[in-house]
């Protein structure tokens, strides 16, 4: 149990929480279509706009002749980067570009650039933009990183776009290289188009002393594109407000976070109304796209309502960015790690992307080990491969280097790699703790169980039909989201508990796991709590994680406690008033049931207030109460590992499984079996933890059998940015995944619960099972043409 | 308070579904010209305006099409694709776009009882099909158990793309009231979902199939 | 979607004659058509779309004596569900019903996917970014560029309507090509009968020998006894959706005197590997003459860079497929 210090954080017994098949509070309009998401807005007398796209890696446009452009009747406008517009808009807080909001300057293939169309139709629009004379100066790019890595390179963007200090002032200005200094004093300057950032624990000289032998490896990560279902765009136009005086800017399609869109025109927030809560799926790319916040700019200038939305190829950013790493591993002749020394290259994107450096570094898999002998180096360039958003979520985590680190020890010795797992995996309380984690020790059990795990060494298995038969391991912790402040707020009025929500709805039912969790502390059902979807609630669910969002459920518990005990005293407070008024009359009024207990006495069971000493003193809560009390509560939750860690502390963790089948003929590799056995502290609510587990191996699949993404090297022209040449799995080609949840008790958030979240996904499991098939790496996407090429390479052929 | 619903029931979707589905004009308030707004009496007139002021534009379409058993009369441009004449003329708002290219299935309706890609359909070349979309499911009784379980199996995530899945799989039990799991991840190996709940469809679907199933030998 | 006008042809002479004075394009199942439209990569983009499906009985599929005709809007969903189709050329159906997605099939046409615009992403890269020899222009940017996708067996050359010769890498990816290749198909147009063998070409806009105007009718299928005994095998990286990387047909004649091997994906053209029907005409299928028939159709491949693979592919589909012909 760790939920201890919280109310009722050991509960045995739940009537809500856990229950399965409970409908997602939206699904229904979901499924029906009836949901409407940015794309789905029309307003009467609606504009469209678009958005000049560049055709070229890096260029700068010096002139736009939109003589003929406008000519095209139904063409309203064409506006331009040097428009008054487009000046004094401050940056969208959850992350979008500083400065110029239009520039002439386009950092990748398809950025944004120089000019906006706007007609009376879509198809209007696509005839401007291809009637605009445009003339571009193509400036150098970087594609490829690892001819981008040399610092004596020309810069490829001046000093206006460097944001490298994301998390602290720019790394080139005075204040950004004192606030280097300060925070991160062993990281040389950026040169050129490369920074580095490092990071050394531990006494390296003694690790490699007390290691019999090094291992050196690499692990390659390409990058992945985004994960946006959903054009992303908005419909925007002004009104008068009824409520409040001054402009009001109406504005649908840019779902994220309350004030977003305020912040950046500067608005205060009543003055935004924002009805549709239906965000799409979004898997740590929290900025907003252009067409998604221009809209209101247009409006004004144009006086009708404006809709921008991006095509497919327009949505076609990276979610996550190449990194190469090369690390170099001591190991004893046990096979216990005594020193880790990661090189890594990593692509830091076009400008605004998501920053690779100095932060990120320290939520990473190297710290599970026993081993505190860690360096690291990171090579960051920047480049002209695409934009990514806020977002970072595998690359820095090194959870692959340490799945591929201990598969090699046990190669080496001809061993069980979950063995070395155990050698070299701390116990809970430090990388000093020599104690196995508990959860571990479940989730390894189980899986080899389940598995029928039989190991054996790389090459040495083939089937009955012929294929090379490989299976792999993995451990990881489950991460919850429990590394930010939360608020909740709970209201009950007119006898019903409200929940009110901002949203957004997308996708990971963190509002139905909290309701579950708050109607299982007010004693009612699920479909008793009003969820009042209300872009001006303050309460979101943004941190992410498919009944992951623990930290968070922890706060609605503690909220739930605390309305119930007002609502408890307020149901004393009735008994003392012996008179009820009825207009200008009083009456008496009949005595209370509760009259001469105290709060304390009292409790809400099944809908009903009742006497905790004599459960058949019962009166229904709407009739009990008929006050409005209100909750709120906000904060962390006190034991936040993760967030304050980085997996020095352990408590619940998953295993992943893997066995392939590999056709050296033809490079195909099957998934026979994908097993994921996962403690997740305490289930909440089931079909979120299952649908999480699909997600994330769907996502592993896609990176490491499919999904790549490709840049002509010539011209840095992305050359498959569509559903069809960038290939997600289908139906037919996802495994049937195997999940056994276990529930120890032992995470952070609500009863012990801890989530799973999504860093099970891009572990080098699959990649790993076929080298135990083939006895040969091959770089994600294991695609059937770079298998046939690593095999080849190989000898294997 | 928002348009959003507060706690979407199968109920309160299902009548959304029929409000969008009344809403649906029958033929257009007003014939106005799309690129200068000027209004006129019929098409013909608009027609004329066209060929007097418009030359080089392309001039509107008038075409009827049938959506979910109503007949509407519209005047369209004539490279508007099905999904956005439901979309933008019909008001219909349940065939999503995602790849708008064929290769992601979001934007599936029934044309003729097979399922079709709408965003790779000329509207101008649906006149005289039978068109049905995730809204005419919606509100038919009939469906209620595979929305139901659509639902209880969180077969969605964000939700985008499910409508589409949805249809193809209506599409699929129209022909095949019992298939197999293969069958109905074949039959909706078309449809992309970028959240990664493909595995989930079959399970909800195969349940939606026994629910079916007993509602008919129940009713006879 | 740029703005067109739209006409409902009534009969193919007047689509015919739309297409042929200028500015029109045909559109059948528009599977083709209409992304290469939205994604703007015609040189020229077309005032009028002439819709052939307002053209009555242009979708049938029959049997006419010995011979399996097919209109060329029979949808491949059609196809692949007919009873005649799958009685008498079972490859064809299992072709069909195999290319892209179920929803997709229900519309597209077996006329579309025969004449269907190559598949090269430097083509259809958006707004027309690289104006490549296959739209009229100097330069086949594969040759030099990431070319995984693209020809084995060389790249083809041809004349602008300039008289400017060129060249390009992109292969054929038609999924029924390889298919009435090897059951050697006569195609039926507007002006003529054109062979199997003579029917897919390399041209400025067009994979097909077919001349600017001229529209496909019909395919005639003649039922022979290489219709029975026949083989199909696509390989893409998805089970659907994809087009095909590789696809790959194969039929033989009763007394096993004649093999038909044909295989798309691999060069510009549907490639009839002659190499390997020579060797195997007259034999009976062995392990080893199976091995030896996939070394030979793959003789004279010359890969680019990143497309080494699809040579050991041939070898091991076309070994595999033989040998389950024994």
């Amino acid at each position: 149990m760790a939920d201890l210090l919280g109310a009722n954080g050991t509960r045995e017994k739940f009537r809500v929480v856990g229950k399965p098949n409970i409908p997602g509070l939206t699904s229904y309009a979901l499924a029906t279509g009836v949901a409407k998401f940015g794309a789905d807005y029309i307003a009467p007398d609606m504009l469209f706009a678009k958005i000049l796209r560049s055709p070229y890696a890096h260029a700068r446009v010096l002139n736009v002749d939109f003589s003929e452009a406008l000519k095209i009747p139904g063409v309203v406008d064409v506006i331009f980067w040097t428009d008054p517009i487009f000046k004094g808009i401050a940056p969208n807080p959850i992350g979008g570009a500083a400065g110029d909001y239009l520039r002439n300057e386009a950092h990748h293939e398809g950025a944004e650039v120089a000019a906006v169309v706007v007609a009376e139709s879509e198809g209007l629009c696509d005839e401007a933009l291809n009637a605009l004379k445009v003339d571009w100066e193509q400036l150098p790019f970087i594609v490829d990183i690892e001819k981008g890595s040399d610092p004596a390179l020309p810069a490829i963007r001046g000093p206006e776009y460097d944001e490298s200090g994301t998390y602290g002032p720019p790394m080139t200005t005075a204040d950004g290289i004192a606030w280097m200094a300060t925070h991160y004093p062993d990281d040389p300057r950026k040169q050129g188009n490369v920074g580095w950032s490092t990071k050394t624990e531990g006494d390296m000289e003694a690790g490699w002393k007390a290691a019999d032998f090094t291992l050196e490896y690499d692990v390659n990560l390409h990058d992945v594109v985004s994960l946006l279902p959903n054009p992303q765009a908005s419909v925007a136009w002004w009104t008068e407000n009824a409520y409040k005086s001054g402009e009001t800017l109406r504005i649908e399609g840019a779902v994220g976070r309350r004030g977003a869109v305020a912040t950046m025109y500067g608005l205060p927030n009543d003055n935004v109304i924002q009805e549709g809560v239906f965000q799409g799926g979004k898997y740590c790319d929290w900025g907003l796209r252009m067409a998604q916040e221009i809209t209101p700019l247009l409006s004004k200038k144009l006086g009708r309502p404006v809709r921008c939305c991006n095509t497919r190829e327009e949505n076609f950013d990276m979610c996550v960015n190449e990194r190469r790493a090369h690390v170099k591993l001591g190991v004893t002749n046990e096979g216990l790690i005594t020193a880790v020394d990661d090189s890594s290259l990593i692509d830091h994107g076009a400008p605004n992307s998501s920053e690779m450096t100095v932060y990120d570094r320290d939520w990473n898999g190297y710290y599970t080990l026993k081993c505190e002998n860690i360096t690291q180096l990171y090579t960051v360039v920047d480049s002209n491969r695409g934009f990514m958003h806020t977002c970072g979520q595998f690359v820095p985590y090194s959870w692959d280097m340490i799945t591929v680190g201990l598969y090699l020890i046990a190669e080496k010795f001809g061993k069980d790699p979950t063995e070395i797992a155990r050698l070299n995996l701390h116990g809970p309380d430090s990388q000093r703790d020599l104690n196995l984690v508990p959860s571990f020790e479940k989730c390894l059990e189980e899986g080899k169980k389940e598995m029928n795990w039989n190991w054996h060494a790389a090459g040495t298995k083939r089937l009955p039909d012929g294929r090379l038969h490989g299976a792999s391991f993995r451990y990881q912790m489950c991460p919850r989201h429990a590394f930010l402040s939360y608020f909740t707020k709970l209201e009950y009025r007119g006898g019903v508990v409200h929940f009110p929500t901002q949203g957004p709805v997308a996708g990971w039912f963190g509002t139905e796991c909290f309701t579950m969790i708050a109607a299982e502390e007010l004693g009612l059902n699920f479909e008793d709590i009003v969820v009042d979807y209300d872009y001006r609630a303050e309460h979101t669910d943004e941190a992410g994680g498919s009944d992951g969002v623990t930290g968070h459920g922890w706060i609605v518990k503690e909220c739930a406690n605390l309305l119930k005990k007002r609502i408890l005293e307020a149901v004393i407070a009735d008994t003392l008033v012996t008179t009820s008024r009825f207009g200008p009359m009083e009456f008496p009024k009949a005595p209370s049931p509760f009259a001469g207990y105290s709060a304390e006495d009292l409790d809400l069971m099944n809908g009903c207030v009742i006497v905790k000493a004599k459960p058949e003193i019962s009166v229904p809560l709407a009739q009990a109460c008929t006050a409005t009390v209100t909750a709120d509560y906000g904060g962390n939750s006190p034991k936040s590992a993760w967030a304050t860690q980085f997996g020095r502390k352990l408590d619940t963790m998953n295993t992943s499984w893997c066995e392939v089948a590999v056709d050296i003929e033809t490079g195909e590799v099957e998934i026979l079996k994908y097993l994921v056995v996962a403690d997740v502290g305490k289930v909440i609510r089931r079909t979120s933890l299952e649908s999480q587990i699909d997600q994330v191996v769907f996502f592993s699949q896609g990176a490491q059998l499919l999904e790549e993404y490709i840049l002509d090297p010539a011209t840095g022209v992305k050359l498959n940015a569509n559903m069809l040449d960038y290939r997600r799995p289908t139906t037919l080609d996802v495994p049937l995944v195997s999940k056994d949840i276990l529930e120890t008790r032992a995470g952070d958030g609500a009863y012990g619960a801890s989530g799973i979240s999504h860093n099970l996904a891009n572990s080098h499991l699959i990649i790993t099972a076929i080298h135990n098939a083939t006895g040969v790496w091959v770089d994600p996407p294991a695609t059937p043409d770079r298998m046939i090429a690593a095999l080849a390479k190989g000898g294997k052929l | 308070m928002p348009n959003q619903p507060t706690r979407a029931t199968l109920q309160s979707a299902s009548e959304q579904a029929a409000a969008a589905l009344a809403a649906m004009p029958l033929r257009p308030e007003v014939v106005s010209c799309p690129l200068c707004s000027r209004q006129f009496l019929t098409y013909s007139e608009l027609s004329e305006h066209y060929a007097a002021d418009h030359a080089d534009s392309v001039a509107p379409a008038a075409i009827t099409l049938n959506v979910n058993g109503k007949t509407c009369e519209l005047i369209i441009e004539p490279y508007l694709t099905l999904k956005q004449v439901l979309q933008f003329h019909l008001g219909l708002i349940g065939a999503k776009e995602m790849c708008d290219r064929g290769a992601c299935g979001s934007c599936t309706v029934i044309i003729n009882g097979k399922p079709a890609l709408s965003c790779n359909l000329l509207a101008a070349e649906c006149e005289g099909k039978s068109i049905e979309t995730v809204e005419g499911i919606a509100v038919n009784p009939r469906w209620r158990p595979l929305i139901d379980q659509y639902c209880k199996w969180d077969a969605m995530q964000c939700g985008y793309c499910t409508p589409g899945f949805l249809v193809s799989a209506k599409a699929l039990l129209d022909r095949n009231p019992t298939p197999t799991e293969y069958e109905i991840n074949d039959a909706l190996s078309g449809n992309i979902c970028i959240c990664g709940t493909q595995p989930r469809h079959s399970q909800a679907i195969l349940e939606a199939v026994k629910l079916m199933a007993a509602e008919v030998s129940e009713n006879g | 979607m740029r703005p067109f006008n739209h006409i409902n042809a009534n009969s193919l002479d007047t689509a015919s004659e739309l297409v042929k004075s200028g500015g029109a394009v045909a559109i059948a199942g528009g599977g083709d058509l209409l992304p290469a439209l939205k994604d703007n990569i015609f040189p020229e983009y077309p005032k009028i779309v002439v819709n052939l499906k307002s053209i009555p009985g242009l979708d049938y599929i029959t049997l006419d004596g010995d011979t399996l005709k097919i209109g060329a809007l029979a949808t491949l969903a059609d196809i692949a569900r007919s009873p005649l189709v799958q009685a008498n050329a079972p490859i064809l159906a299992r072709a069909a019903g195999s290319a892209s997605s179920p929803s997709l099939r229900e519309t597209t046409t077996i006329g579309g996917n025969v004449c269907q615009l190559p598949r090269c992403w430097y083509f259809r890269k958006l707004n027309n970014r690289f104006d490549c020899s296959r739209k009229g222009g100097g330069q086949c940017f594969a040759i030099m560029g990431d070319n995984r996708y693209h020809s084995v067996f060389g790249g083809a050359g041809f004349n602008t309507d300039a008289g400017e010769k060129r060249t390009c890498i992109a292969v054929n990816q038609s999924e029924l090509a390889p298919v009435l290749n090897v059951l050697t198909a006569k195609f039926v147009t507007t002006g003529r009968v054109i062979g199997n063998l003579d029917f897919f070409g390399v041209g400025v806009l067009t994979t097909t020998v077919l001349n600017r105007g001229e529209l496909l009718k019909e395919i005639q299928i003649p039922l022979t006894d290489f219709a029975k005994n026949s083989r199909y095998k696509r390989f893409a990286f998805r089970k659907s959706i994809d087009f095909p990387v590789i696809n790959l047909a194969i039929a033989v004649n009763s007394d096993r005197s004649q093999y038909h091997i044909c295989l798309g994906g691999v060069a510009p053209t549907p490639y009839i590997a002659l190499k390997a029907e020579e060797l195997l005409n007259g034999k009976t299928i062995t392990p080893e003459l199976a091995e030896a028939a996939g070394i030979a159709a793959a003789e004279g491949a010359k890969p680019f860079e990143a497309n080494a693979y699809k040579v050991q592919l041939i070898k091991t589909l076309v070994k595999r497929e033989l040998l389950t012909m024994t």
